[in-house]
């Protein structure tokens, strides 16, 4: 889910993705970065987001990975399936 | 969905592009890391999880297992033949069962259309009979409306040329036969309704393709020739094809219009008589037609001839459609024998897969350390017993796949061995397939699961994985040397017993009066003039007349009554002292009314415990009381003869059994000779009693054999089965017993060492193996012609034998033990 959000922003290849999501957690959230490859692999599989050669900044020959509109709307039922458990949890918590 | 199915496909196509991308990608985000590229993970796993994601992970691995597994068992060439070996034979054997069985009931006759083909029978509440009167189906053929065509068969044994003896086989038949059969000639024509039905058609025959190449050397000018069939002349019209059989099964050698048989048995009144049944009835369904429907139509008509000739037609009588497509139809009847080869088979699979066990026992052991490597370096279980059940798949294919090679000569030889008809052949369609997977699929389960669980769980269920196996090969080897044993011995009883009546010195003169239309009275004159010619002959003891020969082909008529079957014999007063058959009171008197003489077991039936003599029973006296003498149903516990005098009116029918001394082979061409001289226009067949025995008992004679090998085998399996597991067992405890000697143990010790942890096993098996012969053998009750299924012999003597193979088998193995030498054994680890 969180690789499809950073997708979202736009089309990066696997470095980028792993550099955005360090970022963006604060470094709150410290994964294997290698993890990341079969993950999307599997977005490849079901259609969630396509491939295309490309070059990176630093000019090496790297794969972008795009969203495709099944894409989005994976991300927003997974969103919504996430906000709805994140709310039952924290009810829970705050009332029980 | 079908987007992903598709992408799916394309990544199995593009696998080795796909992959060096992703190799590349994670490369170069390696190279991107610098130094943090630790963090990066294991490229080897990361790869793997990579693959798994595009779904195909399970074909990966199972075509890693496959080729692992061939190369396995590639590299352990003994064992691998072994166990085919084994399996091909338990496999085979129950392959083969299935293929008679296959070939019998569903193999088509080589006729077109046989599912449409119907025979018929008569039918009423107290009998069964599958002849009909040649009126009554010409009645039936004028007034049906649910059937195609009629077929009617009369079978016969003509003389051929110049021959004096009857011994071809022919048939009469309708003219329609051939050709609705779908015969196409070899040469000529085939029997044509329109040319050969009439009354004052030409006489014509059709000879068989064998018949055509034995006498005539296949010469293809023989159309429009002159035969002598009987003495009359026929023109041969055409040759049937090679690969033609008769409905009714039987190798006959010419066909001819059934008009024609007065022509050729003068004086016959087959055609026109209501009370001689000689016609095979057979009949095609019309499109859409079922049997029901056949039976259903035919009912009325047979109602209106029940009044039209009361006398000849039983109460209530119906005609019953039977399938006649096939070359054995599957009815209650059967359901014993095929029950009891099913079982068999299937014990003596499991006998195979019990052995095929110990040796995967065995090699489970060898690569213990192979398997505990594999579960270091970080295999799981599941992937390792995945990989084990894959072996035991493939060596279970593999070995099921011989057994579906051999039981095709296996099939075949059986066929010919029984005496089917050689277009009865195993074949291999849908369902022969199907059954061989099932089969495959049993085995695989049966002892692939062994070696997994053996290979994972602790030391502990090793011995117990040991005694159970000892135990099922004891218990299947036990199963089918008792049954065996007993089907053996029931059978037997037909050929050895004491049938209560002498054969060895008898001959049996059959001038078929009744199909030359001899009369009654013409009749008594022939039998007195021949019986005065061959009484006079030197070397013959005595003669009687009969209507039923002993072991004769003629059709018999018997009551069922109260569980027992009555069979009516006409004869004459010197039967019972020609037939050796003991008789207490006395034989009947030249043309007295209303007495009869009844067999032992008939008057122990009719009244338990009282002097029968004198008794009246429907009319008539008891004046004899015969020795038991089973001269139509060999085998058959509930046969009862009962007696009377031969009736005038029967004489036509009638057949002179001669009882000579010495060899009655020797007489046979003496008395042939003086049969014929009486009448020139009869010529008698002259046989052997002996011979017909030996014939009538062929069949059991045979399945004896079939049995017997069956049994042997199965003992063989366990006996190598027992000496393979004995040594395995001892080769394990190698140390063990080599310190036990170097500590003094005795002999006696050390045997007891090695056999006491077999000796509960053992026992178990063998109590479970005569339990399941006896559960067995009491569903075959009827197979077994009167043995007791419990009989004592049959199970003492098989469980002696039995243990006298254990022992043999321990023999082995034990001397290896008593023979060890402490440090040698020791040393070499």
């Amino acid at each position: 889910m969180l690789v499809l959000r950073v997708l979202q922003t736009g089309p990066m290849h696997g470095y980028a993705i792993a550099q955005r999501l360090h970022q963006l957690s604060s470094e709150a959230l410290r994964v294997e970065e290698g993890s990341l490859y079969p993950a999307l692999q599997r977005t490849l599989v079901k259609g969630w987001a396509k491939a295309e050669w490309g070059l990176s900044e630093s000019n090496r020959r790297v794969r972008f990975y795009r969203l495709t509109a099944a894409g989005r709307k994976q991300l927003a039922a997974e969103m919504n399936a996430y906000e709805r458990v994140n709310d039952a949890i924290r009810t829970i918590l705050r009332t029980a | 969905m079908i987007g992903e199915l598709w992408r799916r496909l394309y990544y199995l196509v593009n696998r080795t592009r796909f992959e060096r991308e992703l190799d590349d990608e994670m490369s170069a985000h390696r190279e991107m890391m610098g130094d943090a590229g630790r963090r990066f993970g294991n490229t080897l796993r990361l790869r793997e999880a990579s693959r798994d994601a595009w779904g195909w992970g399970w074909w990966d691995r199972l075509t890693q297992d496959l080729r692992f597994a061939t190369r396995m068992l590639r590299k352990a060439p003994a064992f691998t033949l072994t166990a085919v070996g084994l399996l091909a034979v338990g496999a085979g054997v129950n392959i083969a069962a299935f293929q008679v069985l296959n070939a019998l009931v569903w193999s088509p006759l080589p006729v077109t259309d046989p599912d449409s083909l119907v025979r018929f029978n008569r039918r009423s509440p107290s009998g069964t009979s599958t002849s009909f009167a040649y009126p009554v189906v010409t009645f039936y053929r004028e007034h049906d409306t649910a059937l195609a065509s009629v077929m009617g068969i009369v079978e016969a044994q003509v003389s051929f040329e110049s021959s004096a003896t009857r011994d071809v086989t022919v048939e009469f038949v309708t003219a329609n036969y051939l050709s609705d059969l779908g015969a196409v000639p070899a040469l000529g024509r085939l029997l044509d309704g329109s040319r050969d039905d009439a009354p004052e058609a030409e006489p014509v025959i059709v000879l068989s393709h064998g018949l055509w190449t034995e006498r005539f050397g296949a010469d293809p000018a023989v159309i429009g020739r002159l035969v002598r069939i009987n003495d009359r002349p026929f023109t041969i019209a055409g040759v049937a094809p090679p690969s033609f059989l008769s409905l009714t099964l039987r190798p006959v050698q010419a066909w001819m219009a059934i008009g024609k048989q007065p022509y050729a048995f003068p004086g016959s009144d087959t055609l026109t008589s209501h009370e001689a049944n000689p016609v095979s009835f057979f009949g095609r369904l019309k499109p859409g037609g079922s049997l029901a429907a056949a039976e259903d139509s035919l009912r009325p008509i047979a109602q209106a001839l029940s009044r039209q000739h009361p006398k000849t037609m039983w109460q209530d009588e119906w005609v019953e459609a039977q399938p006649a497509g096939r070359y054995a139809t599957l009815n209650k009847r059967a359901a014993p024998a095929v029950t009891l080869a099913a079982a068999f088979t299937t014990v003596l699979l499991l006998a195979a897969c019990a052995n095929l066990g110990t040796l995967l026992l065995a090699r489970g052991f060898s690569r213990e350390r192979e398997i505990a490597i594999r579960l270091s370096v970080g295999a799981t279980r599941p992937r390792i017993v995945r990989q084990l059940l894959t072996e035991s798949v493939v060596l279970a294919l593999v070995g099921t796949a011989a057994g579906l090679g051999l039981s095709f000569s296996t099939a075949r030889l059986f066929f010919a061995y029984t005496g089917w008809p050689p277009s009865l052949q195993p074949s291999f369609d849908a369902r022969v397939l199907l059954f061989t997977l099932g089969v495959a699929g049993l085995v695989a389960v049966l002892f692939g699961s062994a070696p997994a669980m053996q290979a994972i769980r602790p030391r502990a269920s090793r011995l117990r994985a040991r005694s159970v196996l000892v135990a099922v090969q004891v218990a299947t080897g036990c199963i089918l040397l008792v049954v065996g044993t007993l089907l053996v011995r029931g059978l037997d009883r037909v050929t050895h017993a004491p049938l209560g009546f002498d054969y060895t010195e008898h001959l049996i003169i059959d001038p078929g009066l009744t199909a030359s239309g001899f009369t009654p009275a013409a009749a008594q004159d022939y039998w007195r003039d021949l019986r005065e010619r061959i009484e006079g002959m030197p070397g013959v003891r005595g003669t009687a007349l009969a209507t039923l020969p002993p072991l004769g082909q003629k059709r018999w008529t018997n009551r069922h009554r109260d569980g027992t079957v009555e069979y009516i014999h006409h004869v004459d007063a010197s039967y019972f002292a020609v037939m050796g058959i003991p008789l207490r009171g006395r034989a009947f008197e030249p043309g007295e009314p209303n007495v009869a003489v009844i067999s032992e077991s008939l008057a122990q039936a009719r009244w338990p415990g009282e002097e029968p003599l004198g008794k009246v029973r429907q009319g008539e006296t008891v004046i004899g009381i015969a020795g038991n003498a089973r001269t139509i149903a060999l085998g058959d516990p509930r046969a009862t003869e009962h007696y009377e005098p031969v009736t005038n009116a029967l004489l036509p029918e009638a057949v002179l059994i001669v009882r000579v001394t010495g060899d009655p082979t020797a007489m046979l061409p003496a008395l042939a000779r003086s049969a014929r001289a009486i009448d020139e226009h009869v010529a008698p067949s002259v046989t052997i009693l002996d011979d017909a025995f030996d014939e009538k008992l062929a069949t059991p004679r045979r399945m004896a054999v079939v049995i017997s090998g069956l049994a042997g085998l199965a003992l063989m399996l366990a006996a190598i089965g027992l000496t393979g597991l004995l040594a395995f067992s001892v080769s394990q405890r190698v140390r063990e017993l080599a310190i036990c000697t170097a500590l003094g143990a005795t002999p006696m010790h050390i045997a007891a060492a090695v056999l006491r942890q077999y000796l509960k096993p053992l026992a178990c098996g063998l109590v479970m193996g005569l339990a399941g012969a006896a559960a067995l053998s009491m569903g075959l009750r009827s197979e077994l012609l009167g043995l007791s299924y419990l009989d004592p012999i049959s199970y003492l003597g098989s469980a002696l034998l039995f243990t006298l193979v254990v022992l043999m088998s321990a023999a082995g193995p034990l001397r290896r033990a008593l023979r060890l030498q402490p440090m040698a054994a020791l040393r070499c680890e």
